[in-house]
């Protein structure tokens, strides 16, 4: 590499070595090598691009197509005036690859693009369709961010989907009787970005002329049919509600969704669920909606096709109504439970950034969890049946589960779910009981967990269990009395001796923290009656195991187990001022 | 946009891989191994599409088709159009057997260069910038006569100098 920047200063024609200049920057292992690579990669582009006046425009080709795959965004400023002089060139070739290296430093660097965008706009105009087609590419990815300035777009995307459409490009672009899908399909999704409203009368006729040319085309013509549903989705929803109601295909793009769903074709029918997934629910009409989609939507849902099933899944969450949700959710835990854990996949990136790694997409298994969550508190059919479905899910959840999710559960709880199935006032004190029975029936213990990984730490405790059950014995442990329906009920006393046991047997520090906020919220709610001698014994005889203890190694476990003494601490107060 | 080309054979042996994306070395042997493992698995009756959506950092589908002994498999973006991604497949597929005279896979081991060509003149970027057969077939033809001159022109000098 030194040798090749040496050969440069020299003045020798070197070109051959930018690709070698640009793979030693992106990889050098060391400093030394990124620099060189980097500086390398300086010297020859500039070089490059001064070439523009030469007329083998091969090189310049070759400078362009290296510069759109870089992703060193500290080269750019120098090379985006040299590529916009490149937009004017005489050669096609060399204009269209000007156009992807912008789109390639506008992904990198916004700003640094924008001022330019008039003159890019004009290469939508240009004669050349691969070079306009270059130019769409462009505004597709800009539009995302910038749709108020692309407004003046519209005009120019209508036309030249016009043009398309009616078949006025030259006759290479025929691809299977079908004219230039690549370019109808850019039209329209940049279309669909930018008609959010008012403007989507104007874009109407025209999608609807590229969906009837579609209609009577073969196999790449269900891609443009795709693309089309999906822009018309995105309009203003009166347009697509007005088109719903009519059975004649030629008006109707909706009555394509069976043509596709109940298709022999794989790929049809997992494009047909996709589309009914992002139709609007009010647009569903008895005119399209016909029996064979039904069909066709169950077979989904069985299919041994991965894929497929999952898409049928996520339709079968927006169809959810009172009387399927159980049977929907049902089937939501199934897939839930089959999914495998984020961890397991991922392999080597470690089990030490899994608790709390921000990540930008939620991973399917979280995907369906919330899914599950919101389903059963819009739809539940009762609230013994939301509480069972709750347990089964803390227990039984994997590490999906976390103290978010239980605080999700929380607040459900305290300010009432929006089922109508549900009796809110009975919510939380039914939750108390299940509760205390749930404590019994583990023995007090919650650091077994001999339902799930047997294999892998089994002296884990697991945290979300806890949380919610000492958190509504702590919230609505007194209320319990109020409802008498059980043969035992639990009055306070008892409620606060099994949070004792509780402490005595567990001894992560995690959940003895929890406990100790129960009982300190209980035996306030308490006053004034004094809380029974032994609780307060045991409390004690804890906090001071605790202080005798070796310190532990880790910081973490040392910050709970001062947590655990705080509590300690304040519960003792407390108890003291009932007994004053 | 296409996130990545990876094209291998049945008994799960790369030929040819493209990245459109920065990843690291790590990252991008993970995910082709990922991909290719369930790829394989996937019977003839299954639909060409497959959702990737396990690892936190991504999340995109993969489209495949299988020609002869080759998977060609695209690495798609979450909200594209798979019908157009399964069509610019098989067109650079039809620009490659236009380009090497029916082409089979021997063509693309020996020659992996000319198929990084044809795959560079039709896919800029992660999209498709050239989607005419003849066009592509062309320039990559021009380019191959341009390396032939300027290397009988170069072995001349050296000649002269020797």
């Amino acid at each position: 590499m030194l040798r090749l920047i040496y050969g440069e200063m020299m003045g020798q024609d070197v070109q051959f070595g930018a690709i070698y200049a640009l793979k030693l920057a992106q990889s050098g292992q060391t400093v030394a090598e990124k620099r060189a690579g980097y500086l390398a990669c300086y010297l020859l582009l500039q070089e490059g691009n001064e070439l523009n006046i030469i007329s083998n425009y091969h090189h310049v080709v070759v400078a362009l197509v290296t510069l759109c795959n870089m992703t060193l965004p500290d080269v750019i400023p120098s090379m985006v005036s040299h590529v916009l002089a490149a937009l004017s060139h005489t050669h096609e070739s060399v204009r269209k690859r000007a156009l992807v290296a912008l789109k390639n430093f506008y992904t990198l660097d916004t700003d640094l693009v924008f001022p330019y965008l008039d003159r890019i706009k004009d290469s939508l105009y240009d004669p050349e369709p691969s070079v306009m087609s270059a130019a769409l590419g462009f505004f597709a990815i800009a539009v995302k961010d910038h749709a108020g300035e692309m407004k003046e777009l519209v005009p120019a995307l209508i036309r030249i989907l016009q043009q398309v459409v009616d078949g006025k490009l030259p006759k290479g672009y025929l691809y299977h009787g079908m004219a230039a899908p690549w370019i109808q399909i850019r039209c329209l999704m940049i279309m669909a970005q930018l008609g959010h409203d008012d403007l989507s009368a104007a874009m109407t006729p025209v999608v609807l002329r590229a969906f009837q040319k579609a209609s009577q085309g073969v196999d790449a013509a269900f891609g443009v049919l795709f693309e089309v549903l999906r822009t018309l989705n995105s309009f203003h929803p009166s347009i697509i509600l007005e088109l719903c109601q009519s059975k004649d295909a030629a008006r109707n793009p909706l009555l394509t969704i069976p043509r596709f769903a109940t298709s022999t074709n794989p790929n049809l029918k997992y494009l047909g669920i996709s589309m009914l997934c992002q139709v609007n629910p009010d647009a569903w009409s008895d005119a399209w909606w016909t029996e064979d989609l039904l069909k066709a939507v169950v077979e989904a849902l069985e299919s041994r096709d991965a894929a497929i099933q999952k898409r049928a899944l996520d339709l079968l969450y927006r169809m959810l109504t009172m009387e399927n949700a159980q049977n929907i959710i049902e089937r939501l835990v199934f897939a839930y439970f089959q999914e495998q854990d984020d961890v397991q996949g991922s392999g080597g990136v470690g089990s030490q950034q899994q608790q709390q790694m921000p990540s930008s997409f939620p991973s399917r298994k979280e995907k369906i969890l919330g899914q599950i969550l919101d389903a059963a508190e819009r739809f539940g059919p009762s609230e013994e049946w939301y509480l069972s479905l709750i347990f089964d899910l803390l227990v039984r959840g994997g590490s999906t589960i976390t103290l978010q999710t239980t605080e999700k559960i929380m607040s459900v709880i305290e300010q009432g779910a929006r089922s109508l199935g549900y009796d809110n006032s009975r919510l939380p004190i039914l939750a108390a009981q299940q509760s205390m029975k749930f404590l019994v029936q583990q023995d007090f213990s919650l650091s077994s967990t001999s339902h799930n990984h047997p294999m892998t730490s089994p002296r884990q405790p697991a945290p979300a269990v806890a949380y919610f059950v000492f958190w509504t014995l702590g919230e609505y442990g007194d209320k319990m009395t109020a409802i008498a329906e059980e043969n035992d009920e639990y009055d306070l006393s008892a409620v606060l001796e099994v949070l004792a046991r509780c402490l005595l047997v567990n001894q992560d520090p995690l959940i003895q923290s929890f406990v100790l906020s129960a009982l300190t919220k209980l035996s306030i709610k308490a006053l004034p009656n004094p809380i029974p001698v032994s609780i307060t014994t045991v409390v004690r005889q804890q906090c001071q195991n605790r202080t005798t203890t070796a310190p532990p190694a880790a910081a973490a476990s040392l910050l709970t187990v001062i947590d655990v003494q705080q509590r300690a601490a304040e519960f003792l107060m407390v108890a003291d001022l009932a007994i004053s | 946009m296409i996130n990545f080309i990876i094209i291998f054979n049945r008994q799960g042996k790369i030929r040819l891989t493209r990245w459109y994306q920065y990843m690291t070395d790590k990252q991008k042997a993970s995910l082709s191994q990922d991909v290719v493992t369930q790829i394989l698995a996937r019977k003839r009756g299954m639909c060409n599409i497959l959702e990737l959506e396990g690892r936190r950092e991504t999340r995109g589908k993969a489209i495949y088709k299988r020609y002869a002994s080759l998977f060609f498999c695209f690495g798609i973006d979450w909200n594209d159009n798979e019908l157009s991604g399964l069509e610019v497949l098989h067109k650079y597929v039809e620009c490659l057997d236009q380009y090497f005279g029916n082409v089979c896979e021997l063509d693309i081991i020996y020659n992996y260069s000319a198929a990084y060509q044809v795959m560079d003149e039709m896919l800029l970027g992660g999209h498709a910038q050239e989607t005419n057969k003849k066009v592509v077939v062309k320039h990559c033809k021009g380019f191959d006569k341009l390396e032939e001159s300027d290397s009988i022109v170069h072995n001349l000098r050296a000649s002269n100098i020797a």
